[in-house]
């Protein structure tokens, strides 16, 4: 027996089993990156506190990005998309796609830091729209709209190979596994109520929390707090086995794009016109966005899910009219409720979401002093070597704001008023962003109870990010790409 | 909830590069261990190397605040600012490069993992037939799981929101002031935010065994001479006390703090300062490594909770004779508890606890000695956490509590045993310094005053010991030492011109405290466990049978007064504005003027 003969029956085992080993030395290598997390954190120290003999150096400002390389990311996301639009839709290529994705995680994501961000701005933009005095620069709002515009017509090809966070996830992926539709769906909504909170928060000038929370920066920047680096460890981690987790589950730039891109003109298909149902496309998607058909039509009597209105043993063509009326208008009553009760509770918790915003926490320490439920005390003499946690940290600071406002002597009542307007703005901010939560929970709702009516798999319109994965797997899409090789098909746009 | 799509590794491709892919995975991914032991490293080095918060330059910066002039101490805090700078800049350049490093290995590792398991061809999965029963239980399942998120996500911000009250003031109301007073009661009551108090919140108070800094020394001149406990003149106040104990009471703002213990339990009382009401009385169970067996104590006595508490305004701290601390919130909500484990102690554990900044400090001295069983223990007071612990004391069990005193070096933790006197730093529990002073069984505690700590002992000696020397400094730093009318059990009381020390059965002694001079000598006739303490010039002492003997303090032995409790006691009182909190065997008394 030949040593050759003996190999390939060896090897695959052990190799599968060294993988294994080894899959879990990364997870062991991200774990302690963790640990060692803070080994990046950038920190400031005050200067040395001697007053004679020391001389401060003058502080130098970087000088602002020039404006030529601003654009210079405007025409780089530009011709990405473009590209990406090609390869998605006409060249059909994964290798292709990749390549893009890895140029796009280089330059958006390490070379230019995260930031400027598609995702982030639209807090930018909601702020401007609110605060007239917040002047956004047109690169964001290009940021904003280019990707939403792209995928108006072209599905989410930003998502593809475009966005660095997207990026990140995507080349980590090493075993899929499948997430169950019903977590899937459930889960699905999160990154709406996220949009909602984003848009709060940026529109009343609170603070911008997809950017303070975005879980990859500290990696493209290589420097970050200990939390967030652990939290994007922690995403990463996840993205070994369950596909671009943030994209899925948080990514709130992701949700506008799930909208829109419903409504896109062109988007991935496969090969509607001769889908053998082998199934390999929906084992290759990695982020479940493969839908199955529906019940054969249009022989046979589909049973429609309880609810739903539709009658059982009513089959046919006519099933996507069948959903009738009266449960549809119960559907409707029920949005409403919910948007109504959401919003109630949503006003209720304003005053809670309002401490985000500074002139509301400032003014209610101040209130909570004067009122004998905060503890003023002078600076502490014994100078502090203790670590605060972040909750401590918080108050601490709080303390220290409200000291430097009493210094300044302004009146408590204006700060008040101005604590006030900031928390009116909550309340009504409050009521739509329950109204949106209810709204988003009544669609989710309906969606489920309507009954597909495809007959063949296809990539869902909303969930599919064009990774292009399938086309690699989907044997007719070989058979095509073949044909056109020799040159007998043109090329298919698709439509 | 999920499945694996991919199990199968397809023999595609040519095996041998494949091979070659995981001998490289595992050579990246043991790169990447490297480098992040590395990181690790030089992350927990640069934790103590952390010019924000080294404990040195800490207390180098006290020692300048305290000696403004010194150039000396600039000079040193300029060379450790320095270096701590120093070496974290070095820290955030390694951390860059390692950075890179770990990306780059990352990178190749991630590679070569996908390599080896690239699948060309994906397993054919078995065809799915669509069956209304499935389709419909799919939909149930997905509504159910939409609704339990959506409603988790509402209820959380819902029940922080319910959490969080406005104070702001409604629009009617105009505030004219920029802020209100900050010595309101109201103010004071109210839970403080930072981790530790003050050194002017400790003084106001009486957060320990013997007060700030366990000298015995009450800030507050205005507290009553004399009372008469069968007429209630001059008692505010009187409740009884659940369960027994020589433990003394510790005030703070107005909230007296006692213990009480039984063979089986142990409890915390908080009384009303104002009202004497008890507020809560909570036991302390269900703690974590508690022995079965019960300890050795004195039972007469009621010795299963003979340490008094402590306190830092922030959380109520108990230790039991059975080696059982816990921490209770002002509210009376358990903070946390441990058990130290039982004490190897003849006659039960009785040192006190006390606090420094977010510290709780055990002396916990048992067995012979030469068992390394005694430490010093130092408790994160916020968690019950070990943060740090002495190398074993070389001194067997002993009933004295340790006192912090603040140096212009440094702040120093003096605890006493037989035969040493040890100082140790107070921020990491390394020793400072020793003295072999002590002799026998060490009750009484230490105390500090002139600069000098002062320890003693019946049958050895008074010392007067210099507290800035290294090592042992038996020889080299004895100002002075006396061995006539020493106390066996009260601890002594300075007025910082003179040393006072009682003896249990009377003998109230006084030396100059600069030169050791013995100035008089009274016999007291009554017997005594309590320890003296000052408000004013004025010295007041508690017998046995609750006998309180007011004097003038000074140069010549002077009475003032003799008030009858008309309670046996044991436990030494505790001082606040105009009042004098005292345990009797059953009663707290509350003593001043209506
Ligand atoms: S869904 Fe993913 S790829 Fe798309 S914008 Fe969000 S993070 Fe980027
Ligand atoms: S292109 Fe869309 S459907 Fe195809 S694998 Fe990627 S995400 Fe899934």
């Amino acid at each position: 027996m030949s040593v050759s003969r003996v190999l390939p029956l060896q090897a695959g085992p052990r190799a599968a089993g060294l993988v294994q080993r080894l899959s879990l030395g990364i997870l062991l290598f991200v774990m302690t990156a963790l640990l060692s997390g803070s080994a990046f954190a950038v920190e400031r120290f005050p200067p040395p506190d001697f007053d004679p003999g020391y001389k401060m150096p003058v502080p130098t400002m970087p000088a602002p990005r020039a404006i030529y390389l601003e654009y210079l990311d405007v025409a780089v996301l530009l011709a990405a998309l473009s590209l990406s639009v090609y390869l998605v839709l006409r060249k059909r290529s994964r290798s292709w796609i990749l390549g893009l994705m890895l140029f796009s995680l280089a330059y958006f994501g390490f070379w230019r830091k995260g930031c400027v961000c598609a995702i982030g701005s639209i807090q930018d933009v909601m702020l401007a729209l609110f605060d007239n005095g917040y002047a956004v620069p047109l690169t964001v709002v290009a940021f904003f709209l280019l990707p939403l515009v792209f995928t108006l017509f072209f599905g989410r090809t930003f998502c593809a190979a475009v966005c660095p966070i997207g990026a990140i996830q995507d080349v980590m992926l090493v075993r899929p596994i499948k997430v169950r539709p019903w977590l899937e769906h459930a889960l699905g909504i999160v990154p709406f109520f996220y949009l909602g909170a984003a848009v709060l928060f940026a529109a009343t000038g609170s603070g911008f929390i997809i950017c303070q929370y975005d879980p990859f920066v500290s990696f493209f920047r290589r420097s970050g707090s200990v939390n967030m680096l652990a939290i994007g460890a922690g995403f990463l981690l996840v993205g070994l086995i369950v596909g671009r987790p943030y994209c899925r589950f948080l990514c709130p730039y992701g949700a506008l794009l799930r909208v829109v891109s419903r409504f896109s003109k062109w988007n991935v298909t496969l090969t509607p016109e001769d889908c053998i149902k082998c199934q390999l496309c929906d084992v290759a998607c990695p982020f479940g966005a493969i839908r199955e058909p529906g019940p054969a039509l249009p022989e046979g009597k589909p049973a429609a899910p309880s609810g739903t209105g539709i009658e059982e043993g009513n089959a046919g063509p006519s099933i996507k009219k069948q959903a009738s009326a009266k449960a549809m208008i119960g559907w409707g009553v029920l949005t409403v409720l919910l948007m109504v009760s959401c919003g109630w509770l949503g006003a209720r918790s304003s005053g809670f979401l309002s401490y985000e915003n500074r002139t509301v926490a400032l003014a209610e320490r101040v209130a909570a002093e004067a009122a004998g439920k905060a503890f003023v005390s002078a600076d502490t003499v014994v100078p502090s070597t203790v670590r605060l946690s972040a909750s401590e940290q918080r108050e601490e600071n709080l303390r220290l704001a409200s000291q430097a406002f009493r210094q300044t002597g302004q009146p408590v009542d204006e700060l008040y008023a101005a604590a006030r307007v900031a928390r009116n703005r909550f309340k009504v901010g409050g009521w739509l962003l329950g109204a949106f939560v209810g709204l988003v929970i009544g669609i989710k709702l309906i969606s489920l109870s309507i009954l597909p009516d495809r007959t063949i798999y296809e990539p869902d319109r909303a969930n599919c990010v064009a990774c292009g994965r399938c086309y690699t797997h989907c044997p007719r899409e070989q058979v095509r790409v073949k044909r056109m090789q020799r040159g007998k098909t043109n090329p298919a746009i698709p439509a | 909830m999920t499945n694996v799509i991919h199990s199968s590794t397809s023999s595609s491709t040519p095996i041998l590069w494949r091979q070659s892919a995981v001998r490289i995975a595992m050579a990246a991914g043991g790169f990447c261990l490297a480098v992040c032991l590395l990181l690790a490293i030089d992350y927990f080095r640069s934790l103590r190397l952390d010019p924000l918060h080294s404990p040195e330059l800490a207390q180098l910066k006290v020692a300048l605040g305290r000696n403004p002039g010194n150039e000396q101490i600039k000079q040193q805090i300029r060379l450790l600012d320095l270096e701590l700078r120093q070496a974290h800049a070095e820290h955030e350049a390694l951390g860059a490069k390692a950075g890179w490093l770990l990306l780059g290995g990352a990178g190749v590792l991630l590679l070569a993992i996908k390599y080896a398991m690239y699948r060309k061809k994906l397993p054919r999965p078995e065809k799915k037939k669509y069956s209304p029963g499935a389709a419909r239980r799919a939909v149930v399942l997905a509504r159910s799981a939409v609704v339990v998120v959506a409603g988790a996500v509402i209820a959380s911000v819902c029940m922080l929101s319910l959490r969080s009250e406005s104070n702001l003031p409604s629009p009617a109301t105009k505030t004219s002031a920029v802020a209100k007073s900050t010595n309101s009661p109201a103010a004071q009551a109210a839970a403080p935010i930072t981790p530790y108090p003050t050194p002017e919140e400790i003084q106001r108070n009486w957060p320990r065994f013997r007060g700030p800094g366990g000298l015995g020394i009450s800030i507050y001149t205005n507290v009553p001479v004399s009372w008469n406990a069968k007429t209630g003149e001059g008692v505010l106040w009187k409740s009884p006390v659940p369960m027994v104990g020589p433990s003394s009471p510790i005030v703070w703002q107005d909230r007296v703090f006692l213990t009480g213990a039984s063979k089986t339990k142990r409890e915390v009382y908080c009384y009303d300062a104002n009202t004497g009401k008890l507020l809560w009385q909570k036991p302390v169970e269900n703690v974590p490594n508690t022995s079965p067996d019960p300890p050795t104590v004195m039972e007469d006595s009621g010795g299963y909770a003979a340490s008094t508490p402590a306190t830092d305004g922030r959380r109520v701290y108990a230790i039991y004779a059975n080696g059982n601390v816990a921490a209770f919130d002002f509210q009376g909500n358990l903070a946390w508890s441990v058990g130290l484990g039982l004490p190897d102690n003849n006659y039960g554990h009785t040192s006190s606890l006390t606090t420094y900044q977010d510290r709780l400090l055990v002396l916990f001295d048992q067995g012979t000695g030469k068992d390394g069983k005694s430490r010093l223990i130092a408790l994160d007071s916020k968690t019950g956490k070990l943060a740090w612990q002495t190398e074993p004391r070389p001194v067997p069990n002993s009933w004295a509590t340790p006192i912090v005193i603040h140096t212009p070096q440094n702040d120093q933790i003096i605890t006493c045993g037989n035969p040493w006197a040890i100082a140790y730093n107070a921020a990491s529990g390394t020793e400072l310094w020793r003295a072999k002073v002590l002799y026998g069984e060490v009750v009484p505690s230490p105390i500090f005053a002139a600069g000098l700590v002062f320890t003693a002992i019946d049958g050895e000696k008074v010392s007067a010991i210099r507290p800035d020397g290294t090592g042992d400094v038996s020889k080299s730093h004895i100002a002075w030492s006396a061995d006539e009318g020493l106390p066996d059990i009260c601890s002594p009381l300075s007025d910082n011109q003179r040393i006072y020390m009682l003896g249990t059965y009377g003998l109230l002694s006084c030396y100059d405290i600069q030169t050791g001079k013995e100035l008089w000598e009274k016999e007291l006739e009554l017997g005594f466990h309590s320890s003296p303490s000052l408000a004013g010039d004025r010295i007041y002492l508690f017998s046995d049978k609750g006998v309180g003997v007011v004097l003038q303090a000074g140069a010549e032995f002077k009475e003032l007064a003799r008030s009858d409790l008309g309670e046996d006691m044991l436990a030494s009182p505790a001082f606040a504005d105009g009042r004098i909190y005292v345990r009797g065997k059953e009663h707290l008394f509350c003593l001043g003027k209506k």
